[in-house]
């Protein structure tokens, strides 16, 4: 058991980051922003250049990929979707498989769709019971910091404070005085640089590789809707949900609970939890009060 | 040469065909299909399920022609109660859905390896069948879309709650649409299968929805002849890859990849500069003098 | 006979309606008018079927009309205008009239395609009455033109327009004035006499109250979700309470 929590824990926090840039980007631009995952991607990428091709150290990669990341998250809100602020959401969800396609196939156009390995060494160890090795350590270490400064940032600071007045009430935000288009900037930088740490965090405990973005796409957006679309945090509860009920399904032995032989789940069965919770809670959302038609 | 005018032109037809089916759902009704992969696939699979259960080829294209529009019921459902973000959710969902369940249940087609149907030898024949397909479905969809049904739709689409006090339930009308919509592309699926002689999970990944879309915006939403029109320079572009790549001297996994950034990129300008497509939904005009 | 009884709806904590009762008979006009917020919009949206009760129930000549599913209410012969017009903006005007235009056997498929003469047939029959009330409105010379391009005041007479294509035998207008310059008004209010000599129940949720003492047979004042008031024009204008309360300027 404690082993699958474990894993679950793992796999969640990796998840977790991803997801929280675009819980954010639901909250403030209220649109299903597509091209996030490919963050998560450019960043796997950029850190593994600076690591690996340059030789820096990790961290030290890791850091400036963010960094980069989140520049390039600025800029394609400057060059797209600042200019189609005003047309309806699903033209908005539209426009960002666009960015999305353009992003994924320049990345598999420079670095080639084969799968790279981070040279990491990863040492086993054994915790509470449960095999784990250090680089799953550093990944919850790293996760439980970038949430907590995330908290800090958003419900400490001023700047925090006026992106969730934003994110509540945007018309009323900009009558107060809260400049709407740098909060977002700061929004999309956040959101970028975030989408690279779990991207890079993702390539090292498995493998970089273009099609990165296939196999993050539909987990993180059901730990985003699990945890309710434009809740930040609930993003996080929502990968740790999504994370349990995935690896508790191929462990169940369900032969021996019905009596008879041993079987379980096969382990590709868990693409299913993310894609059936997706639709599932989309299905039973209490719907918004008001019109009986949409 | 000659080969390669028979390939493209029945590649053209079969995705022309994909388009005017997502033409109608999101074009002229407004709704915002991410699943569009999923009703060709059933088709394909019908096929493919037949081939490797040894029934007849003709059950098989009639059991995925029969198939797509039951399970378009069953995904339009909720669209009714669903925001369209939400629905577009959904429906990618859906096809996944779809696609594991062929990965991951081989006994079905053969799952990740992919079955073997049987190959049209005859490529003539082949192009004329989809050409042929192609007529139907510009038939169908001509006449829905020039005549008052199709006036009906576009209000759905640009105002569901105009719609209804109007005295029309507009989920009705989207199911109708999503019935039609997803028996073409279906009978596109099987027809594929038959063409290329094989179905995978491989042929209905994600992306592919996203070419038709990039059709679609492109040659301009509403408009037949404009979906039409996109479906041609995309396809055009995709099948003239491997030339682009000799003549370049650069691999063509580097040209392919380049093509799709291309189509992402074209998606982005469209909505930026020229929302309205390349061959834009044209006014109704009547004439007024004539009472 | 429009009867409503006890509607009462509330969104979230906030109490629009508390247990409202209208009732309004053939030929005539029944105006309701309130300050901002007292739930007159919420009223209309009962009964044209578009916001759900909370309890009350609608009734047209003794039967019930159901409650949230504005299509069947509609083909009850229940017709409204928006306070924002709603039209299909990238269609023509004359497209959206011809919309308006029930039982059309063009939007099925199977006539559609085996029928082509009786769609062609029924379609020629509404354009020619499409084309005939936009006469009456003075917009016929705009047919062509996509609805988008006219001015609120126009767009609010096409609502009007598409309204009738129906032929209701009650219509429900939201604040069709509003926003309209005086020539306009004084069509509506000549169009409003016509239809209320047809016989149709008419009810107008309105501001101007120069249009409400010239046209209502019968007036509810609305405020805060209640109804404070109901009487003639000249017995609302002289009632204390009504007074008090913020009636709503004149336009």
């Amino acid at each position: 058991m404690t082993q699958i929590l474990a894993n679950s824990i793992v796999y969640a926090s990796e998840i977790a980051i991803i997801a929280v840039g675009v819980a954010l980007s639901y909250s403030i631009l209220r649109f299903a922003n597509f091209a996030h995952v490919q963050f998560a991607v450019v960043g796997g990428y950029l850190t593994y250049t600076f690591a690996v091709l340059a030789g820096l150290p990790v961290a030290v990669a890791t850091a400036i990929s963010m960094v980069l990341t989140g520049g390039l998250a600025v800029a394609i809100d400057r060059a797209v979707f600042r200019r189609l602020r005003t047309i309806s959401p699903e033209g908005k969800m539209i426009v960002s498989w666009g960015v999305a396609l353009f992003i994924r196939s320049i990345v598999a156009a420079i670095f080639g769709g084969a799968s790279r390995n981070f040279p990491t060494e990863a040492a086993p160890l054994a915790l509470a019971g449960a095999q784990v090795t250090s680089l799953d350590l550093i990944v919850v270490a790293a996760t439980l910091i970038a949430m907590v400064v995330l908290r800090f940032l958003l419900y400490r600071t001023r700047i925090g404070t006026a992106l969730r007045a934003l994110a509540s009430n945007p018309d009323l935000a900009e009558t107060r005085g809260i400049p709407g288009e740098r909060m977002i900037g700061l929004m999309w930088f956040v959101s970028g640089a975030y989408a690279a740490l779990g991207g890079t965090l993702f390539a090292i405990e498995t493998r970089l590789q273009p099609g990165m973005d296939l196999i993050i796409l539909l987990p993180t957006f059901a730990a985003v809707t699990i945890g309710g679309l434009d809740n930040v945090f609930g993003a996080v509860a929502g990968a740790l949900v999504l994370s349990l009920a995935q690896n508790l399904l191929i462990s169940v032995d369900f032969g021996t609970l019905l009596a008879a032989d041993s079987w379980y789940v096969p382990t590709q069965f868990r693409d299913y939890i993310a894609v059936g919770a997706l639709v599932v809670i989309l299905l039973f959302r209490p719907r918004r009060a008001g019109l009986a038609t949409r | 040469m000659v080969d390669f005018v028979i390939y493209s032109t029945t590649t053209i037809a079969l995705w022309s065909v994909l388009g005017l089916s997502l033409n109608l759902q999101f074009g002229l009704t407004g709704l915002v299909n991410f699943g569009q992969v999923l009703p060709f696939a059933i088709g394909a699979y019908g096929a493919g399920f037949a081939a490797v259960h040894g029934l007849p080829w003709w059950s098989g294209a009639i059991g995925g022609i029969v198939l797509a529009p039951l399970i378009g019921l069953l995904v339009i459902l909720p669209a009714g109660r669903l925001a369209q973000d939400y629905w577009a959710l959904i429906t990618l969902g859906a096809g996944e859905i779809f696609r594991l369940t062929m990965v991951n249940v081989p006994a079905i087609a053969d799952g990740i390896e992919g079955a073997s149907v049987h190959r049209l030898g005859d490529r003539t024949l082949a192009m004329l069948l989809a050409l042929g397909l192609l007529a139907v479905a510009w038939l169908i969809l001509h006449r829905i879309a020039e005549g008052p049904l199709g006036r009906l739709l576009r209000v759905i689409r640009e105002d569901e709650t105009l719609a209804a006090t109007l005295g029309r339930n507009p989920l009705r009308f989207q199911m109708l649409v999503t019935v039609v919509a997803w028996a073409l592309a279906g009978a596109a699926g099987v027809l594929y299968a038959h063409v290329t002689g094989y179905v995978s999970p491989a042929s209905f990944m994600v992306i592919e929805t996203f070419v038709i879309w990039t059709a679609v915006v492109l040659g301009g939403p509403g408009s037949n002849l404009g979906v039409v029109a996109g479906t041609v320079l995309v396809q055009l572009t995709s099948v003239s890859t491997r030339f682009v790549a000799q003549w370049t001297h650069l691999p063509s996994d580097l040209v392919a990849n380049l093509r799709l950034a291309t189509f992402g990129l074209v998606l982005v300008l469209v909505f930026l500069y020229r929302p309205q497509g390349l061959l834009p939904e044209r006014k109704k005009a009547y004439d007024v003098d004539r009472r | 006979m429009l009867t409503a009884a006890d509607i009462a709806v509330a969104f979230g904590g906030f109490q629009a309606l508390r247990g409202v009762a209208i009732e309004a008979a053939p030929g005539t006009i029944v105006g309701i008018v309130g300050p901002n917020g007292s739930g007159k919009s919420t009223l209309v949206n009962v009964i044209s079927g578009i916001q759900l009760p909370d309890r009350g129930e609608v009734r047209l000549n003794g039967r019930p009309v159901p409650l949230g599913r504005p299509d069947i209410v509609a083909a009850h012969g229940i017709g409204r205008t928006f306070q924002v017009p709603r039209l299909a903006r990238r269609l023509t005007v004359l497209q959206n009239m011809l919309v308006g235009a029930r039982a059309q056997v063009g939007e099925r498929l199977f006539p559609l395609f085996l029928n082509p003469g009786r769609v062609a047939g029924r379609e020629r029959e509404i354009e020619a009455a499409a084309l005939a009330i936009l006469r009456r409105l003075g917009l016929v010379a705009k047919a062509n033109d996509y609805a988008s391009g006219l001015s609120g005041g126009q767009q609010k007479l096409l609502s009007m327009g598409m309204l009738l294509m129906s032929d209701p035998g009650v219509l429900l207008l939201d604040e069709p004035a509003a926003g309209v310059n005086p020539v306009l008004i004084e069509q509506q209010v000549a169009f409003l006499s016509a239809l209320r000599v047809e016989g149709r129940i008419i009810l107008l949720i309105e501001h101007n109250m120069e249009m409400v003492a010239n046209l209502c047979d019968r007036v509810y004042v609305l405020d805060a979700g209640e109804v404070i008031a109901e009487g003639t024009p000249a017995a609302i204008r002289s009632d204390e309470t009504v007074m008090r309360s913020y009636l709503g300027q004149p336009a």
